[in-house]
């Protein structure tokens, strides 16, 4: 009687699968959880390391040969770099063709580059004359490239006429570049023009103040003021924004006759005398990079430079000449 | 392992194999699905950034390739510095500037890591109908690998926890129902099982008490047919005895009787009229006449000898004849005519005296007019039928039966045989006796040794 009662409650019939051991079950519940590990470990390798987008192809910077001009055939002398020379070289030019009697298409006198663009088209060969306003980095030198220094000019706290200011020493200059003084005197708001890292101006500042790089830093990484990438801007916005200031060529100014106020640095005033005696400490030297020696139509340019002439062409727009080691 | 308990398990298992699959879809799915859409939608607006910005770069590119048609890749450098500084989104990692061989014109930010775990978009830089180079872009990635990381730890972490708290809570509530379920089936089980004992008992009890009434019902029939046998003997005894004094009553008073009335008849010869002896004489012989009737009568009510000397339907026939004259008989009569069918004695006394008993309530209380009386013989049953339209009487159960009708009633009951009386008050009466004929063979045997006399 009890074993028919027991059979009746039985409710439900085990099939062949399920009758295992507990031991499978859990191996079986590790297997999920192990291929549910598995699967999103994937899943995270991919979020790593899945290349978004097909990458450009890894190459090295060069320079580019298929700008190269035929130089000696077209008659034409180039000239690119720096828009620190730009001005100068422009009144040298003006000058050369006048003294040559040569066409004025005989010389072409690009716009700003910068001196790393300067460097690079004369190494394409794309132009004859380089222009530098700062010495070859370690990387740029090479036995190919000649210099003639030209020139030195005075790197000038430049300000908008506006600004109630004749001289600013050292901690004024990093507390208007630092952002601590937001107001000029007549309550005019400070606006501070800053260079791209690497401008020959802010190193030739840098050179006598190491803490200026610091503060000019902080300024770039907290974009705290308006950077300019050439001395035209940097002269454009100057003569544009009032309470502006900003470091530039004290030729600039001169040979322009721009309606700057150039600020004394730490009591430096600029002149010829100072730059020729090495008082002045913010300066930087202009130079004509070639690619080998000379020859033809640069080579005659160059010459002209270095002739008294020309030099006193240089020193009544308050640039300093400077003579190369060897002349071309 | 008892039964009960493998089923427990088997079920069990059965719901955790079952639920493994959906728990594990259910962890993949919340694992999967945010860090998914949102890495999709962040990738998409990265990508739109990376465009709309290399499509913004090129257009300032092409301004100055317009204006410096040989110069500009020279200047590139600045160029990108200044759109990075001023037009470069967030995420920008890279900018490079390719000319139409292929090569490296202006970088801005190399890549510091691996250049294929950056975003990267090329826009061509069209120059008239001339593609003079072209611009690529390359996005940070690691911040939208490290968000979309931190999202599926995080949406791991929770799509696990959520699938372990609902298979374990699934499980569990199983098993709490599953032990609930067996809990109530084992007291079930028990209770099925003490039912079973109980019901055991009950029918050993009633096999106890169904033999103790059979029994007591065996000893009750043995007793009811020792009573019977008793009343049977008592009425037999009674019978016997009443014969033996109508007999002793013919024989000896009605002899003594009959003499006396031959004495009386012949004093009466000798005396001559109209003397007051022989009127005396008369007297006496009337009155010794009416005496030798009442005799006669009481004879044949004490013992029907009738039956014994005339046989059953004569003996009705003569009972019918006792009634008054003014009222109508009808007497029906089938019965047989050889002595093996014929009941035994004993049973035809015993419809006589129903008959007598009938009859004599009729002539007594019935004031009836017409009477019916229906002796017959079948093969099963002897019926006998007595009717009247006489005044009839109440029946009803409550009533006390009279002395005579109990009489017929026990003397029934002494044969097996059933009464059935249909009377209403003015509607006459109607009573019938059925009695077995096997009853009667049987006690054919036991007829008693009753011996024919004459009245």
């Amino acid at each position: 009687m009890q074993q028919n009662l027991t059979t009746n409650v039985t409710w439900h019939t085990m099939s062949q699968s399920e009758q295992q051991q507990p031991l499978s079950k859990q191996s079986f519940l590790l297997q999920n959880i192990a291929l549910l590990l598995v699967l999103l470990s994937a899943v995270a390798w991919g979020v790593l390391w899945l290349p978004l987008g097909t990458p450009p192809p890894q190459e090295e910077f060069k320079s580019q040969p298929q700008h190269r001009p035929p130089v000696s055939s077209s008659g034409v002398l180039k000239i690119a770099g720096s828009g620190s020379n730009l001005p100068l070289t422009r009144l040298l030019v003006q000058a050369y063709l006048k003294h040559s009697k040569k066409p004025l298409h005989s010389i072409h006198l690009y716009d700003s580059i910068g001196s790393t663009g300067g460097i690079h088209a004369v190494r394409d060969k794309a132009v004859h004359i380089g222009l530098l306003s700062r010495p070859l980095k370690r990387r740029e030198r090479s036995p190919q490239l000649r210099l003639f220094p030209y020139a030195k000019v005075a790197v000038v706290l430049a300000a908008h006429p506006t600004v109630p200011m004749i001289a600013v020493g050292p901690k004024r200059l990093f507390d208007l570049f630092a952002g601590k003084q937001l107001r000029w005197s007549n309550g005019q708001r400070v606006v501070v023009l800053q260079r791209e890292r690497g401008d020959s101006s802010h190193r030739a500042v840098e050179r006598t103040f190491p803490r200026f790089a610091e503060v000019n830093n902080q300024a770039y990484k907290a974009r705290r003021w308006r950077v300019l990438y050439s001395d035209q801007q940097m002269q454009r916005a100057l003569l544009e924004t009032r309470g502006a200031i900003g470091l530039l060529d004290y030729g600039l100014i001169q040979s322009q006759k721009l309606p700057l106020r150039v600020l004394q640095l730490y009591g430096h005033r600029p002149s010829l005398k100072a730059l020729q005696q090495g008082s002045y400490p913010f300066a930087k030297q202009l130079r004509f990079v070639t690619l080998g020696s000379p020859h033809g139509l640069a080579r005659d340019f160059l010459r002209f430079v270095y002739r008294p002439s020309a030099q006193s062409l240089l020193r009544s727009y308050g640039y300093l000449p400077l003579k190369p080691e060897k002349m071309p | 392992m008892s039964p009960q308990r493998w089923n427990q398990r088997s079920l069990s298992a059965s719901l955790a194999r079952k639920l493994q699959p959906l728990v594990f879809a259910l962890a993949l799915a919340i694992s999967l699905s945010a860090p998914i859409a949102y890495f999709v939608l962040q990738y998409q607006l990265l990508h739109q950034q990376s465009q709309s910005f290399s499509q913004r770069l090129v257009s300032f590119v092409q301004r100055e390739a317009q204006r410096y048609p040989v110069m500009w890749s020279y200047n590139a450098r600045k160029l990108l510095q200044h759109l990075k500084r001023y037009h470069a989104p967030e995420q920008l990692e890279c900018i490079e500037i390719w000319n139409q061989h292929r090569k490296i014109v202006g970088r801005c930010n190399s890549p510091r890591r691996s250049r294929s775990r950056s975003l990267w978009t090329s826009t061509p830089i069209v120059l008239g109908q001339q593609s003079v180079g072209y611009v690529w872009v390359g996005m940070k990635t690691a911040s939208l690998r490290r968000n979309t990381l931190h999202l599926l730890f995080l949406f791991t972490a929770f799509g696990l926890i959520l699938a372990w708290a609902l298979y374990t809570l699934s499980l569990q509530t199983t098993r709490t129902a599953e032990s609930q379920l067996l809990d109530a089936l084992k007291q079930l089980i028990q209770a099925q099982i003490e039912l079973s004992k109980l019901n055991q008992n009950l029918e050993d009890k009633v096999q106890q008490r169904t033999s103790e009434l059979n029994g007591a019902y065996q000893q009750l029939q043995h007793k009811e047919s020792r009573l019977r046998e008793l009343t049977d003997k008592v009425l037999a005894l009674q019978d016997e005895e009443r014969r033996a004094i109508a007999r002793e009553l013919h024989d000896s008073v009605g002899q003594s009787l009959t003499a006396i009335r031959l004495q009386l008849q012949l004093l009466s010869q000798q005396t001559l009229p109209p003397t007051q002896s022989a009127e005396l004489a008369q007297q006496t012989l009337a009155m010794t006449d009416h005496t030798i009737n009442e005799v006669r009568r009481a004879v044949n009510r004490l013992g029907p000898t009738v039956v014994q000397e005339l046989g059953l339907p004569s003996a009705l026939k003569r009972l019918c004849h006792s009634l008054p004259t003014e009222t109508t008989i009808d007497l029906t009569v089938l019965w047989p005519e050889s002595d093996e069918e014929r009941p035994p004695l004993r049973m035809e006394n015993v419809l006589y005296r129903i008959a007598q008993e009938a009859i004599h309530n009729i002539t007594k209380h019935a004031d009836a007019q017409d009477v019916s009386v229906t002796l017959t013989h079948d093969q099963d049953v002897v019926t006998l039928r007595v009717e009247d339209n006489g005044k009839g009487f109440d029946n009803k159960p409550t009533v006390i039966e009279g002395h005579g009708l109990r009489s017929i009633r026990e003397r029934c009951e002494l044969l097996n045989g059933t009464l059935t009386v249909q009377t209403h008050p003015g509607q006459g009466t109607m009573l019938q006796v059925d009695l077995p004929a096997q009853t009667l063979h049987i006690n054919r045997s036991s007829k008693p040794n009753a011996t024919r006399t004459s009245p």
